[in-house]
C-alpha cells in the first residue's frame, strides 16, 4: 500500500474512532432502568381547576419481585398535579424521583370529571408523547380513576395488567367495546362521530360479610359491564347499560363472539354461544329521510338447556326465535339511546358517505340533531348448528 | 514389436525428463566431477552432522549416496538401491553411463528416478527426504524418494469435525496430501503445480485445480501474488494468508482454510485453487465465499431438509452471536418499550440491584468469557478443567447472587457463546465485533446498531476474493448457486447444472479475459 | 468498452433495488400531501395516476441508454453542446444532489430527535451518520448496489409484516370516497406531489452508464416504478384502512400505522419503522453523496484534488443539514420552490440533449463518416 494512502487511511480511522468515543460520552442522554418508573396505569382525574395524574408503577423491590399479579405487592400508586396534564407528567418527577416511562403503559382510565373537560383535553399529551403506547386501553370511571387504581388485589393493589385483561376478555365475550388509545385519538379527530368508552366501577362490598368464608374474591374488585358515551366533540354524554352496550357491539359491528342467555320461566333455560357472527349496516336513503337497516346473521352453539317442562317440541326454533328477538332488542335499546343523546356513535355517517357522498356533505352538519329522525329496522338470523359436544336431537 | 514398444518407453522416459525441474541460470550446475560436487555440497550443509554421505565404487565408477540423517528409510534403501547395485554384475570396464543406464531401466526405482542439474536442486531434494546419488562423470543426480522421516498419521481432524463424512484429515507431509487428492479425484485435468517459498526454509508448496475448470486469470494472480512472498520461513498456513488477501485488515477471510481433503477436492472442482504446504495440514482454498463459512461436509452427507434446517441454524447463530449482546444492551437503555412486559420486570429487577449500567456490565462479562476461552485454550487438559469450574460458579453463580451482574446477562452470555461456536471459521470476526456492538448499542442504541451493521455490510459488499465478491451468490444474485447456500437441494436437483466459481462475478471471468487480449493488469482487486 | 471495467458495473436488479430504497426514504416519511388531502381515495388514485406519468419519464432515458450506453447525461451535454453546457449542467446537478442531501439528512434527524430520542441533539446524530456516509461512498457503487440488493429483502420482509399485523384492524369503512368537488384536482395534486418527489428518475440519467447491459436501464426504471407504486398503494391502503385520514395527517402516517400494530411478543412494531426508515435513508444520502462526488470529477480532473473539494463540501453539505435540520420552514419551502426541477431534469433536458445530439451527428455524417465520442465523465468511481 502506498504510503499516503495508508496515512489517509489512517487519519479517517483516528477520525471515526475518535467520533464513535465521542457519541459514547452519554450526550444522547439515555437513563437506566434502575433510574425509570414503569408505568403500568395512569388514571385521569380533575378536579379544583387542575388535573390529577395516578400512576401506577411497578416496583420491583417490594415483595412478589418481578412477578406481576393479584398476589404480588410490587404494584405502587403515586399522583402528582397540574393545571394540564404535561404539567402533572413533569411533576411526578419531583414526586418521588424517577423518570416516568410509559412506553408499557397498558391502562389509563378517565375519571368522570376529566371527561367532563373533554376527552382531548385528557388525552392529547399522551397522543403526542412518541413513547406512550398508542395501544393502552382507555376506561372510563363514574367516580374517580385514582380509586380504580387504588383497588384491592390480594396483597398489594390490582395490577394494570389484571385490569386490561378484564377489558379484553369483555370486549371479546361481546360485553361491551374496546377502545384502544389511538382510536379514541383517531375519533377526537375526525370531529364528526362520537366514541364508546368501556366504564370501569369497583364492585360494592357488603360490608357485613366480612368472615373470611364470604370475603369476596378481590380477583373481581372490578367490572365492566357498561359503556360512556361521547359526543363528537369529546365530552361525555350518557351511559349504556349492559343491554344499550350490547346492542352498541351489534351496530359497530364489533360483535364476533358472544353467549346469550334465553329463560323462558316455567319452561326452559338455554344458553347459547355464538361463534360466527356477520353484521351489516346499510343506510336506507330516501329524498325526506334516511333509515338504517341492520342485518345480523349468527351461527350458533347450544351449550346448555334447563328443561323445567317435560314438552320440548320444537325447541331448537324457539330458542332461535328468541335469540333474534333478544339481539333485536338490544340494537334497539342501542340505537334509541344514542338517538336520545344525539350522538352518532355507530359510524352513520361514514355508512352514507361510502355509498352517497354528496348526500353526505348535505347532511353531515346537521345529522346529529336529526338522528332521532332516523329509523333503524333489523333482520336477525340465528341459526343454531350445534349443540356442544353432544347431538340432542329435539324435535 | 519389441522396437514399437521400446520406443514408446523411450518417448515416456523423453517426457519425465523434460519434465523435471531445470536448474535456474543462477544456481551451481553440477560439474560431473564427484569430488569438485562433493565439495560444493558439503559447504553448502556447511558440514552439518546430519549430512550423511556414502561413498561408494559401482564397477570401478566412483559414486556417493547423499541423504540427511532420520529423513531416509534406510531399509528401503538398501533393499532397492544398494543391493541390486552392489551385487549386480557389471561389465569390466563400465562406464557411468551403463551404471546409470541399468539404474534407470533395470531396477524397481526407475520409474520413480528424478534427474536434477544444480547443487540447489540437489540440496532441496535431500531436505525433502530424498536419496541422492552422484555417479562420477555424468552431470546430473539421481534422486529417489525413500522418505523415512516420521510424521503422524493420518488422523481426524480436529478442528473441522463431522458427524458422517469421512474421518480422513491432512498431515504435515506434503506427498501424502497430495496422495490423499489424488485418491478422491481420478481426472487428467487434476494439476499439482510444485514450488518453493520463503528464503531460508524453501518450504514446498503446492498448488492444486482442475485445468479444466479454474480461470486462468485467477491462476496467474495467485501465482504472482505467491511469487512476490519475500519471507524468510513459512512454517503454516497462516503465513501466506496476508499476501492472498486483499484487505489484510478486513474482519471476514477472503481465503478459507480446510483440514479435509474431501472438501478441498469439493472446491477445486468449482473452479477453486488448493495450496498445500508442507508441514501443515491446514490447506488454503481461494477464492473464498462469506457463505462457505456457513458450509459443511456433514451437508452433503445428510438428508436435503436437515441439511438446509442445520444451514438456517448456522445462518442465526451468526447473527444471534454478534447482534445479541448489542441488541439487548440498546433496547434495555433506550428502547425498553420493546421488550415484552414480563421480560421488561424480570430485567428492571435485575438491575434494580447491580451496579454497573447494563452497557458496562455486558463489556465486562464478555471481556471476562474470552479471557477464560483463552485460558482454556492454554492450559494443559488436566487443569483445564479448573477453568470451567472457576467460569461455572464464579461467574454464573456467585457473580449474580453477589449482585455484581444480573442473570438476564448471564443468559445473554452464555446464549452468544454457545451460537459462536456453530460457525467456528468466523469466530475471530464475531468475538470482535461482538464488542463493537456493545459499544455502539449502549452510546447510540438500535440507531448505532443499524448504523454499524450497514457499514459492515457495505464493507462486506466492497470485498472480493480474486475478484469474485464475497457476498456472492446472494448479492450479486446467482439463481443456481443459490440452491446450495441458505439451504441445500437435493442431489437430484444440484446435479443438473455444475456450480462454478467463475459464474459468481456476475460477469464471466472467460468472457472478460476474450475481451481483454491486451490489457495486462487484470486484477480487479486493485481499484483506481 | 474496457473487460476490467465492465466487471465493476452493476446488474439491472441491483440498481432497482438500490433506487427503491432510496425511494422509501420518502414514501415512508411524510405524506405526499402536507395536511391538504382531501380523502383517502384521492391518495390512492393520485398514487395510481402518478406511476403512469413517471412512466412518461422514462422515454428520454431509453433514447439515451439506447443510442448512447457508454456516457451519462452530464457526458452527453458535453457532447451536445460544448464544455459549458457539460459544467452547467453537472453544476444543476450538482446544486439539486446537495439541496436533496441536506434535505433528506435533516429530515432523518427531524424524526430521530422527535420521535427515537427526544433529548438528543440533531448534531450529535447525524456525526456519526455522516462519517458513515463518506466512509462507505469511498468503497464504491457496486458495495452499496449490493448491499441494497441485500436490505431490499429485509426491507420487504419487516414492511410486509407490519402490513400483515396490522390487517386485523383495518376497516374498509374507514377509506373516505372521493369528494363530490374538486376530485379531479386533488388527484392531480397528489400525482405531482409524488413526482416531485422523485429524485430517482434523474438519478437514472446519471448511473445508467454503471449498468452492465446500460439498454437495461428502462426495464430497471420501469419496474422501479412499478415496484414503488405498489408498495405506495398497498402500504397506503393499510394506514388508511386502519387509521383513516387521521393517519395520512400524521407527520409519519407510516410510524404511526407501526406503533398501533402489535405481533405477538413484539409490543410495538414502530421500532421496526425505525430500522427501516435508518436504512432508506442511509442508501438515499449515500445514492446521492456518491452521485454528488461524481458530478465533481466534471470540475476536477486531479484525484486528489477532487478528494480535498469533497471533503470541503462535504462539511459544508453537514453543516447544511444541521440548518435545516432546525429551520423546517425553509425545507418546506425549498420543497415547494424545487418540485418542477424533477421534471425539468428527467424530462425535458434529456428530451432536449437528445435532439441537439441527434442534430449534430446528422451535420457530422453529412461532413464525415467518423462517429463522435463524448468523454466520460470524470472518473469511473
Amino acid at each position: 500500500m502506498k504510503p499516503i494512502r495508508r496515512k489517509r487511511r489512517m487519519v479517517l480511522l483516528w477520525a471515526l474512532t475518535v467520533s464513535l468515543l465521542f457519541s459514547c460520552t452519554g450526550c444522547l442522554s439515555s437513563t437506566p432502568l434502575s433510574r425509570q418508573s414503569i408505568v403500568q396505569a395512569i388514571g385521569i382525574d380533575y378536579e379544583n381547576g387542575a388535573y390529577t395524574l395516578s400512576f401506577q408503577i411497578f416496583s420491583p423491590s417490594e415483595s412478589g419481585g418481578s412477578n406481576i399479579g393479584a398476589s404480588a405487592d410490587n404494584a405502587k400508586q403515586i399522583t402528582s398535579t397540574g393545571k394540564t396534564v404535561s404539567e402533572a407528567m413533569a411533576n411526578s418527577v419531583l414526586v418521588q424521583g424517577k423518570r416516568m416511562f410509559t412506553g408499557q403503559n397498558r391502562v389509563i382510565v378517565i375519571g368522570k370529571a376529566a371527561a367532563e373537560q373533554g376527552l382531548l383535553s385528557a388525552l392529547g399529551y399522551f397522543g403526542g408523547d412518541p413513547s406512550t403506547s398508542r395501544n393502552a386501553q382507555v376506561l372510563f370511571s363514574q367516580t374517580t380513576a385514582s380509586e380504580i387504581l387504588g383497588a384491592k388485589g390480594n396483597q398489594g393493589i390490582l395490577p394494570a395488567e389484571m385490569l386490561e385483561q378484564i377489558a379484553e376478555n369483555a370486549g371479546q365475550h361481546g360485553k361491551i367495546p374496546n377502545a384502544k388509545l389511538f382510536e379514541v385519538l383517531k375519533a377526537a379527530d375526525e370531529d364528526d362521530k362520537g366514541i364508546l368508552l368501556p366504564v370501569i366501577a369497583q364492585i360494592p362490598q357488603d360490608s357485613q360479610s366480612e368472615s373470611s368464608a364470604e370475603q369476596i374474591d378481590p380477583v373481581s374488585a372490578v367490572h365492566l359491564t357498561q359503556a360512556a358515551a361521547f359526543t363528537k366533540d369529546g365530552f361525555f354524554c350518557g351511559i349504556f347499560d349492559e343491554e344499550e352496550s350490547r346492542g352498541a357491539l351489534w351496530l359497530l359491528n364489533d360483535m364476533h363472539h358472544t353467549k346469550l342467555t334465553i329463560s323462558v320461566p316455567k319452561q326452559y333455560t338455554a344458553a347459547l354461544e355464538l361463534y360466527e357472527v356477520n353484521t351489516t349496516l346499510s343506510p336506507i336513503l330516501e329524498e325526506d329521510n334516511i333509515s338504517f337497516h341492520l342485518t345480523i346473521s349468527c351461527r350458533a352453539s347450544l351449550t346448555e338447556t334447563v328443561l323445567m317442562d317435560s314438552s320440548a317440541a320444537h325447541l331448537t326454533e324457539d330458542i332461535a326465535a328468541r335469540a333474534q328477538a333478544l339481539i333485536a332488542d338490544e340494537c334497539d335499546a342501542a340505537w334509541t339511546r344514542a338517538s336520545a343523546l344525539s350522538t352518532d356513535l355507530f359510524r352513520l355517517k361514514d355508512h352514507i358517505m361510502q355509498k352517497d357522498t354528496a348526500r353526505y356533505e348535505q347532511i353531515k352538519s346537521m345529522f346529529d340533531e336529526t338522528l332521532s329522525d332516523c329509523l333503524l329496522t333489523t333482520s336477525v338470523t340465528v341459526t343454531i348448528d350445534r349443540y356442544g359436544k353432544e347431538y340432542l336431537p329435539f324435535s | 514389436m519389441f522396437e514399437s514398444v521400446k520406443g514408446r518407453i523411450d518417448a515416456l522416459k523423453q517426457a519425465m525428463t523434460e519434465n523435471k525441474p531445470q536448474p535456474q541460470p543462477n544456481e551451481h550446475r553440477l560439474t560431473g566431477s564427484l569430488p569438485d560436487d562433493m565439495v560444493t555440497l558439503r559447504a553448502m550443509f556447511s558440514n552439518s552432522s546430519d549430512f550423511l554421505t556414502r561413498e561408494i565404487t559401482i564397477a570401478g565408477v566412483p559414486a556417493a549416496f547423499l541423504m540427511i540423517e532420520g529423513m531416509v528409510n534406510l531399509q528401503t534403501m538398501s533393499e532397492m538401491l544398494l543391493e541390486p547395485l552392489l551385487s549386480h554384475r557389471f561389465p569390466a570396464h563400465a562406464k557411468p553411463q551403463d551404471i546409470c543406464d541399468y539404474i534407470e531401466n533395470r531396477t524397481v526405482l526407475a520409474a520413480d528416478t528424478i534427474h536434477v542439474y544444480s547443487c540447489e536442486q540437489v540440496f532441496r531434494m535431500i531436505m525433502s527426504g530424498f536419496v541422492v546419488l552422484l555417479i562420477d562423470k555424468i552431470p546430473y543426480a539421481c534422486a529417489y524418494g525413500m522418505q523415512g522421516f516420521s510424521f503422524r498419521s493420518v488422523s481426524e481432524p480436529s478442528a473441522e469435525v463431522n458427524e458422517l463424512g469421512s474421518r480422513e484429515g491432512f498431515t504435515e507431509p506434503l506427498r501424502i496430501n497430495m496422495s490423499m487428492v489424488r485418491r478422491r479425484i481420478k481426472s487428467p485435468s487434476l494439476k499439482f503445480d510444485l514450488f518453493p517459498v520463503g528464503r531460508v526454509s524453501q518450504t514446498d508448496i503446492c498448488l492444486i485445480y482442475m485445468t479444466d475448470r479454474v480461470s486462468k486469470s485467477l491462476l496467474r494472480q495467485l501465482k504472482r501474488k505467491l511469487s512476490s512472498i519475500s519471507l524468510d520461513v513459512v512454517l503454516t498456513s497462516g503465513y501466506l494468508k496476508p499476501f492472498l488477501s486483499g484487505t489484510p485488515w478486513s474482519l471476514f477471510p477472503d481465503v478459507s482454510t480446510t483440514e479435509r481433503p474431501d472438501v478441498l477436492c469439493a472446491k477445486i472442482q468449482e473452479g477453486r485453487v488448493a495450496i498445500l504446504i508442507d508441514g501443515t495440514p491446514f490447506a488454503l482454498v481461494v477464492p473464498c465465499l462469506f457463505t462457505e463459512n456457513f458450509q459443511s461436509l456433514d451437508d452433503y452427507a445428510h438428508s436435503a431438509f436437515y441439511a438446509s434446517f442445520v444451514r438456517i441454524i448456522k445462518y442465526v447463530s451468526f447473527f444471534v452471536s454478534i447482534l445479541l449482546p448489542g441488541i439487548y444492551v440498546a433496547v434495555s437503555t433506550f428502547h425498553p418499550e420493546l421488550l415484552p412486559h414480563a421480560l421488561l420486570f424480570n430485567i428492571a429487577a435485575a438491575e434494580e440491584t447491580t451496579p454497573f449500567p447494563i452497557g458496562i456490565e455486558a463489556l465486562i462479562i464478555h471481556f471476562l468469557y474470552e479471557i477464560m476461552r483463552e485460558a482454556g485454550l492454554r492450559l494443559p487438559r488436566p487443569i483445564g478443567h479448573a477453568v470451567s469450574i472457576v467460569g461455572a460458579l464464579v461467574i454464573g453463580d456467585a457473580a449474580v447472587t453477589a449482585g455484581l451482574i444480573g442473570a438476564p446477562m448471564v443468559m445473554i452470555v452464555a446464549t452468544t457463546a454457545i451460537a459462536s461456536f456453530v460457525v467456528p471459521p468466523l469466530y475471530e470476526a464475531i468475538s470482535v465485533l461482538r464488542f463493537f456492538f456493545i459499544l455502539v448499542g449502549m452510546s447510540l442504541g438500535l440507531y448505532g446498531i443499524i448504523l454499524f451493521s450497514l457499514v459492515l455490510f457495505v464493507n462486506v459488499c466492497a470485498k472480493t476474493s480474486f475478484g469474485i465478491p464475497i457476498t456472492a451468490p446472494v448479492s450479486p444474485f446467482s439463481l443456481s448457486a443459490m440452491r446450495d447456500t441458505f439451504i441445500r437441494l437435493s442431489f437430484r436437483t444440484l446435479q443438473k447444472k455444475t456450480a462454478s466459481i467463475e459464474r459468481l462475478n456476475g460477469v464471466s471471468i472467460s468472457a472478460s479475459e476474450k475481451e481483454s487480449t491486451s490489457n495486462t493488469n487484470t486484477d480487479p482487486s486493485n481499484h483506481s | 468498452m474496457n473487460a476490467n471495467a465492465r466487471t465493476h458495473r452493476i446488474s439491472a436488479p441491483q440498481l432497482l433495488m438500490l433506487l427503491f430504497l432510496s425511494r422509501m426514504f420518502s414514501v415512508l416519511n411524510i405524506s405526499p400531501v402536507f395536511g391538504t388531502l382531501q380523502s383517502g381515495m384521492t391518495l390512492l388514485l393520485g398514487t395510481l395516476i402518478s406511476f403512469f406519468l413517471q412512466c412518461a419519464f422514462l422515454f428520454p432515458l431509453w433514447l439515451l441508454s439506447r443510442r448512447y450506453p457508454g456516457k451519462t447525461l452530464i457526458g452527453c451535454a458535453g457532447d451536445a453542446g460544448g464544455e459549458w453546457l457539460k459544467k452547467g449542467a453537472a453544476l444543476l446537478f450538482l446544486l439539486m444532489f446537495f439541496i436533496q442531501i441536506c434535505g433528506s439528512l435533516s429530515a432523518f434527524s427531524f424524526f430521530m430527535t422527535a420521535i427515537v430520542f427526544p433529548k438528543a441533539s440533531s448534531i450529535l446524530l447525524l456525526i456519526p451518520f455522516f462519517l458513515v456516509l463518506i466512509l462507505c461512498v469511498r468503497w464504491g457503487l457496486e458495495s452499496f448496489s449490493r448491499a441494497a440488493a441485500i436490505f431490499f429483502w429485509l426491507f420487504l420482509l419487516s414492511t410486509a409484516s407490519i402490513c400483515l399485523c396490522a390487517i386485523p384492524n383495518t376497516d374498509l369503512l374507514n377509506i373516505t370516497p372521493l369528494p363530490t368537488q374538486g376530485a379531479f384536482g386533488g388527484i392531480f395534486s397528489a400525482a405531482l406531489g409524488e413526482i416531485s418527489k422523485n429524485g430517482e428518475l434523474y438519478c437514472l440519467l446519471l448511473l445508467y452508464p454503471s449498468l452492465r447491459t446500460p439498454q437495461k436501464a428502462v426495464h430497471s426504471g420501469f419496474w422501479f416504478l412499478l415496484l414503488t407504486c405498489v408498495f405506495m398503494l398497498v402500504t397506503q391502503t393499510v394506514i388508511l384502512s386502519v387509521l383513516s385520514d387521521f393517519g395520512m395527517e400524521q407527520t409519519y402516517p407510516y410510524y404511526a400505522l407501526a406503533s398501533v400494530v402489535d405481533l405477538s411478543v413484539l409490543q410495538r412494531l414502530d421500532s421496526f419503522h425505525m430500522s427501516l426508515w435508518i436504512v432508506c435513508a442511509f442508501f438515499r444520502s449515500l445514492l446521492y453523496v456518491f452521485l454528488f462526488k461524481k458530478c465533481l470529477g466534471t470540475f476536477v480532473i486531479k484525484k486528489k484534488a477532487r478528494a480535498v473539494l469533497f471533503y470541503s463540501l462535504a462539511v459544508l453539505l453537514f453543516f447544511g443539514s444541521v440548518f435545516l435540520a432546525d429551520h423546517p420552514q425553509v425545507v418546506r419551502a425549498l420543497n415547494t420552490s424545487t418540485a418542477i426541477v424533477p421534471t425539468l431534469l428527467a424530462f425535458v433536458f434529456p428530451l432536449v440533449l437528445f435532439i441537439l445530439l441527434k442534430r449534430k451527428e446528422k451535420r457530422n455524417e453529412t461532413n464525415s463518416p467518423q462517429k463522435t465520442h463524448g468523454a466520460l465523465m470524470g472518473a469511473d468511481r
